[in-house]
């Protein structure tokens, strides 16, 4: 069975809080995944604070099966950010990191600082092995941060690149990233 | 270390701007596709292609290519 966080799940980490989406947040969320710059490698997302927050209620089951995370990031008690842990296999010690989107204009270092959360705490917090995980193709600037964290590319089709990325390979590079963000 | 090589290497961090607008006085964050990653992208250049260790803060003492350029360059 898998690990499971807690549904007030809270983390303080590199001066942001974390904790799971709530239907409250759905405006927000909502913002972020219809601005046509941000939200245009993502799933199409209905235009709707209502609907986002039936889905986010729904999603709420699988979080309390542990089978997936949805985390939103805040930074002075304003959220900047969101992203999800998902397919969540500690069995096999796999599970997806996705559906990653930041506001715009944020400083360099917060938007690389909720990756890195997000994968701490699948790497830490669920014991996982490896990050399994699709990429637009045309969305090449993800692909590059995905590289730069130690992410292999190990499939394509006509739409996507797919990557794994092993824990060994993420602390190996985060230890460079962290530096480069001047993170104390 | 060319000024030419480093704005082609820096250049080639970001997708959607044109080539041309890549000069030794532009204003890099000025751009409209400046953001987190290709500021990450050209930190993990300026270190796997020149060998140095620059961070978002001494990125930030700089405005234009030129002068990250120069930063690179007295770090070596």
């Amino acid at each position: 069975m898998n690990k499971k966080l807690p549904a007030d799940f809270h983390l303080t980490k590199y001066g942001l809080d974390v904790c799971l989406v709530k239907e409250d947040d759905a405006e927000f969320i909502l913002e972020l995944r219809t601005d046509p710059k941000l939200g245009q490698f993502l799933h199409a997302t209905d235009n709707s604070v209502d609907n986002q927050k039936t889905w986010i209620k729904e999603y709420k089951k699988r979080e309390d099966q542990g089978l997936d995370y949805y985390f939103i990031y805040k930074k002075d008690d304003s959220p900047i950010g969101v992203n999800r842990i998902y397919g969540i296999d500690t069995k096999n010690k796999v599970a997806t990191g996705g559906s990653w989107i930041c506001k715009f204009g944020l400083p360099v270092e917060l938007s690389i600082l909720t990756l890195i959360i997000m994968r701490d705490i699948m790497f830490d917090e669920f014991d996982l092995e490896y990050d399994r995980f699709d990429v637009r193709k045309l969305n090449k600037k993800v692909q590059k941060t995905h590289l730069i964290f130690g992410a292999k590319e190990i499939g394509e089709d006509d739409l996507n690149y797919y990557y794994e990325l092993y824990r060994t390979d993420y602390f190996l590079n985060r230890q460079e990233i962290i530096k480069m963000l001047n993170i104390k | 270390m060319e000024l030419s090589e480093f704005i082609k290497n820096f250049a080639n961090q970001f997708d959607d701007t044109e080539l041309s607008e890549f000069k030794p006085d532009t204003k890099y964050r000025e751009l409209d596709e400046w953001s987190s990653l290709p500021a990450l992208a050209v930190l993990s250049m300026i270190s796997k292609k020149y060998s140095v260790s620059l961070n978002v803060s001494d990125m930030r003492g700089t405005n234009t290519i030129q002068e990250l350029f120069d930063l690179v360059q007295s770090k070596q």
